[in-house]
């Protein structure tokens, strides 16, 4: 459930203005020149983190308890999830960000400074349909269509993927990612194949089937009349924890054909017929930015599953696994898969895992972020964790902080160790023009009231009253 | 353009000779979905008048006919809304129960949505303070039937999906609508199986074609109409003739279905499922496919399989101490249950926690286990096998053993091929066995398949009953009588019952202490959940419940009668059985067990194996078949 997006260099959108940046497929340079942006804290509620990183600056953007002056009746969401943002041409920030358990996304402006003006619900439950997890910016720059706000439904076997026009908020079903408990839908960046747009789907199911990674692939730019494809090794082993850290294993991407004329209980039974992998709930895909891959590097995270019901022999993670997906330059349907980070190897280095969920993937850097399935063993809430590519060492970044004894975040008594999550991290840099700039979404599931109920007016999520938070965090290491 | 006219035309007659049966039935596919999308609308505005009636404070009478317009409109899109659609249907039409999704640490309620919410607040009176409620529920309502439209939009339909969803749909009339599952506070059940058989009827026009097999069409809209004069005739929901109208009517109807999609050569889509897409009904013999609920490794289920996992099964080798078996509790005689309220542990000192349930049919589940901890047998054969009050051993053991004797080693590699003694192929040859004793050859499914002599007229009301008043069938789903849900049976359902700790008497009970499906993921809501056990050879297979609490079918139908644990007055927290009293007669009472009588299937499924395997070992020298208990 629940995370992030990535873009950069995003086009500059102004109504219909489309200023893309072109020739900027792969940097991630920092804009020269001035910026307007001020980093500060706007929101009347502190940071929920704690243990940051030295270093790191963190500040408090925007909430569920501040008031924003050209809308004064907005009320931001709770679970904030996945995320966006576009330059304005007039110099404001349009951020749009899912409100996972309110099914609805929301679009807020920020001015040039960076101060959050006005808020408004582009898709209310109505609109949004299903939990809405992970999205993804897509642009012109970027990925060679859009801008484009594509954010999954991850509510069983009915759910479609949506594309929101982020400016005039109509929303489109992409009927040919097929029907999945989608975690997030990733185009690859224009670079990774000149005449192709290839999208990664990530299928968050713990059923009998397991949880898939599919992709789609079409003539560049056309999300309507490409082919569906799922995940398999070549050796047709579908067992995930058959595959372990440190080696590298050949697979493929298999056709589902005629997806667009399956029933939605089909995707599963297809993939189990082409023996896909069979993976402990897939959450949240990334690619590596300004590497020698042209974004054909790719991480997800595969956030575990209990070992009972259709885990009972553990053939899938518990605990929670980071793996790399190296895509061949002439054929993305041909790949390389390996185990970066093994959460059920509770010695390793990755045996704090609780669970990862969101990933965001830098140049030297993965970030990778928990939430817990509250097996009961908790031990911290949930991290950040910062891996490094190059030295496989990894560290903590920051813990959510639930501020217990404070009854306003702890609604029903003191939260429980890992009932809080993240939603997006998204490298905001290039846009804001400031260096090693993010923002990141906050899930604090036990802040709750009655002033953040229903604030998107959907009949579908009447009873939702959660809030939630953004973050500024500059000088995270790229 | 009129140059090329000529070619073109004698382009399309060429053609057409190949593909004018495909495009033909291409376009009644169309069709359908138009059709379908004009009954969305229709239900769209159904609901709009709903919802005007309850905004603008209409008498309640009114109130009522609105809501029964709406759902007899919901009947004409439900088939190919639960198809393409399983969860907004959900969404629309589930059980008003809440729900918790059990990964969630934060166990947040989802409240249930639809039209069984909405009954609950205007049945039988409709309260003011109901209303803003009522109002926000009819609107999502009409936000799901907007969203059903909107993701048709996009959907290639096609025949066989049509067939398969109409096919499905007399399913749901039969096993769960006229249950009243989805109507249990207004009873419109049988008005509202009226609405979804005639939309069968109007679907069918679509392929109607007056060259061919006109009789077949003329036979079909015939056998819809007397089955709509059927319904009219008999509306009482308690008096209700249900297994006439499902074996003189709605079986005929989906028998005439499946022979025109034959005729029509509409060839079923591929994919496994549950139920075979050629059976006729699902009563037919064969019709349940067990290697559905295995695991794709496992799904090719061979002879040599099942006749090596019958070995196992009854080969105390796999005990820790080489004395119990899988059969010492589980016996064929007693349709493979040991007769007592727990069974006994390895030990021989202390009982098991729990009732050793039938394995005939356990293979048609998507879950094992009272607590349903498994999804499949294989992984419950370790589980079992691992635990110390059960058999003590383990698979590794269990392999070590096994490879030493020749006789076993060879029946491995006739069953498996290679070197074939090890754990994945001792969970598969046991698990396959297990499915291997399903069987739907009781004198029930003889009468289904058309044995009209096979149920005496006490039997027949006994099942009226059971799938009327005592509203037995809206848990143990016909027809395997067990939590695994029509039409569709690819889910297992659990339930909180509140069975008692004490066996004597219904006062000054107490609430029994296990904790059932809470014990997996501690989820609040999933106290004192238990799978929903079959019903099939119930008669063989006494003790009764999880704890084995209830000796006799008398006792557990009291139960039933007084409203579960908490029509006894325990303090039973989510109760998901209706704490209302069902009124039943003493006749009605002995006729629901004369019809669970007729369950009774085991004749072919039965036979143990006339020896076992060499082992090598002298302690294994005098092992009984079926073990020691």
């Amino acid at each position: 459930m629940r995370k992030s997006t990535h873009f950069k260099n995003a086009a500059l959108v102004g109504s219909t203005i489309l200023l893309g940046i072109a020739g900027c497929e792969e940097n991630d340079v920092t804009l020269p020149g001035q910026t307007d942006v001020i980093l500060k804290n706007h929101s009347v509620t502190p940071a929920l983190v704690k243990n940051v990183m030295p270093g790191l600056e963190v500040y408090s953007l925007m909430g569920s308890d501040d008031t924003f002056e050209q809308s004064p009746n907005f009320i931001f969401g709770g679970s904030a999830d996945g995320a966006g943002l576009l330059k304005n041409s007039d110099g404001t920030y349009s951020f749009l960000v899912n409100h996972e358990d309110n099914f609805s996304v929301s679009r807020v402006t920020l001015d040039k400074t960076f101060k959050p003006v006005k808020g408004e619900y582009i898709l209310n439950s109505d609109g949004g349909m299903y939990r809405l997890c992970s999205a993804t910016m897509a642009t012109p720059a970027e990925h060679g269509f859009g801008p484009t706000f594509i954010t999954c439904g991850e509510s069983g076997p009915d759910s479609e993927i949506h594309a929101v026009d982020p400016v005039s908020k109509n929303s489109q079903i992409l009927k040919a990612f097929g029907r999945w408990s989608t975690e997030n839908a990733v185009p690859l960046p224009k670079s990774a194949y000149s005449d192709k747009t290839v999208v990664i789907i990530g299928d968050d199911d713990s059923g009998e089937h397991g949880g898939q990674v599919a992709m789609y692939v079409g003539n560049s730019g056309d999300l309507n009349n490409g082919n569906l494809y799922v995940l398999a090794r070549t050796n047709d082993n579908i067992k995930e924890r058959d595959m372990v850290a440190g080696q590298s294993y050949a697979v493929e991407f298999r056709q589902i054909p005629n997806q667009k004329s399956l029933a939605p209980t089909e995707f599963n039974t297809k993939s189990t017929e082409l023996k896909s992998i069979q993976f402990g709930r897939v959450e949240d895909i990334d690619y590596r930015k300004n590497a020698g891959q042209r974004g054909r590097e790719l991480y997800f995270t595969v956030t575990g599953q209990n070992n009972t019901q259709a885990n009972a022999d553990y053939s899938r993670t518990k605990y929670g696994r980071v793996y790399r997906l190296v895509l061949d330059a002439k054929n993305p349907l041909k790949g390389t898969l390996e185990v970066i980070l093994d959460g059920d190897d509770r010695s390793g280095i990755a045996g704090k895992f609780q669970n990862p969920d969101n990933i965001m993937v830098a140049t030297n850097y993965v970030y990778i972020q928990e939430d817990p399935n509250g097996y009961g063993d908790e031990t911290h809430d949930a991290y950040i964790y910062q891996y490094d590519i190059a030295s496989k060492q990894m560290k903590v970044v920051m813990e959510l902080d639930h501020k217990r004894g404070d009854a306003k975040y702890n609604v029903g008594g003191d939260s429980k160790f890992g009932t809080w999550e993240y939603g997006a991290l998204i490298d905001v840099s290039a846009e804001t023009s400031s260096a090693n700039t993010f923002m990141l979404a906050v899930q604090p599931h036990s802040w709750r009231g009655d002033k953040y109920k229903n604030p998107d007016s959907g009949s579908k999520r009447p009873d939702e009253n959660q809030a939630s938070q953004i973050l500024m965090l500059k000088g995270l290491p790229k | 353009m009129s140059r090329f006219f000529p070619f073109l035309f004698l382009l399309f007659i060429t053609a057409c000779s190949q593909q004018c049966e495909n495009s033909f039935k291409n376009m009644s596919a169309e069709k359908v979905k138009a059709h379908y999308i004009a009954n969305l609308h229709k239900l769209d505005s159904a609901l709009a008048e709903l919802e005007a009636a309850v905004k603008n404070n209409h008498d309640e009478k009114t109130i009522h006919e609105k809501f029964f317009k709406s759902r007899l409109s919901y009947k004409k899109v439900e088939y190919l809304a639960e198809f393409y659609n399983p969860v907004t249907a959900e969404n629309m039409n589930g059980a008003a129960i809440p729900k918790v999704e059990e990964d969630d640490p934060n166990q947040v309620t989802i409240e249930p949505t639809g039209f069984q919410v909405i009954e609950e607040l205007l049945f039988p009176q409709f309260l003011k303070e109901s209303e803003a409620k009522a109002l926000i529920l009819i609107s999502g309502l009409r936000s799901d039937t907007r969203r059903l439209r909107k993701m048709v939009a996009d959907q290639q339909v096609s025949d066989a999906h049509v067939f398969a969803a109409l096919k499905s749909e007399i399913v749901r009339v039969i096993a769960l609508g006229l249950v009243g599952f989805d109507s249990p506070v207004a009873f419109y059940s049988i008005s509202e199986a009226r609405s979804a058989i005639g939309t069968i009827d109007e679907v069918l026009n679509f392929y109607r074609d007056d060259n061919s097999f006109k009789n077949e069409f003329s036979a079909i809209k015939k056998l819809a109409a007397q089955t709509n004069d059927f319904l009219l005739k008999n509306n009482d929901f308690d008096s209700f003739d249900r297994i006439t109208f499902i074996s003189e009517y709605a079986n005929p109807l989906s028998v005439s279905l499946t022979k025109l999609q034959t005729l029509l050569k509409i060839e079923p889509s591929g994919s496994l499922k549950p139920v075979s897409a050629h059976a006729e009904t699902i009563f037919a013999r064969d019709a349940f496919k067990p290697e559905y609920f295995a695991p794709s490794y496992a799904q090719d289920i061979s002879p040599q399989k099942i006749e090596l996992g019958k070995l196992l099964f009854f080969d105390p080798v796999l005990s820790g101490n080489g004395q119990r078996a899988c059969a010492s509790c589980h016996k064929p005689e007693l349709a493979f249950t040991d007769g007592r309220a727990k069974s006994i542990g390895f030990n021989f000192k202390n009982d098991v926690p729990r009732n050793a349930p039938t394995v005939i049919n356990a293979g048609l589940q998507r879950s094992t286990f009272y607590d349903l901890r498994t999804s499949f047998l294989e992984d419950q054969a370790t589980a079992v096998l691992n635990n110390v009050d059960e058999m003590h051993s383990s698979l590794d053991k269990a392999v070590s053993e096994l490879s030493e004797s020749n006789e076993y080693s060879a029946l491995f590699k006739k069953a498996f091929g290679g070197n074939a003694v090890n754990e994945r192929n001792i969970r598969t040859a046991l698990a396959a066995y297990v499915r291997s004793l399903t069987s739907m050859n009781s004198r029930f499914d003889k009468f289904m398949r058309g044995e009209k002599s096979a149920l005496s007229a006490s039997e027949k009301n006994g099942f009226n009953v059971f799938m009327g008043k005592a509203k037995c069938g809206t848990c143990h789903f016909m027809p395997l009588f067990n939590g695994t849900v029509p039409p569709d049976f690819t889910e297992t359902e659990f339930e909180i019952i509140g069975v008692p700790a004490h066996p004597v008497g219904f006062k000054n009970n107490k609430l029994d202490g296990d904790q059932g499906r809470f014990n997996v993921h501690k989820m609040q809501l999933h106290k004192a959940a238990f799978k929903t056990p079959t019903l099939r050879n119930i008669i063989l297979t006494a003790p009764y419940m999880h704890n084995g609490i209830f000796k006799t079918l008398e006792d557990v139908i009291e139960f039933y009668d007084l409203g579960g644990g908490a029509g006894i007055g325990l303090d039973v927290p989510n109760q998901t059985l209706p704490s209302d009293k069902l009124n039943l007669s003493e006749s009605e009472k002995s006729n629901i067990i004369a019809f669970l009588k007729t369950l009774t299937d085991t004749a072919d499924i039965s036979a143990k194996p006339e020896r076992l395997p060499l082992l090598k070992g002298v302690r294994f020298l005098k092992r009984k078949i079926g073990g020691e208990y």
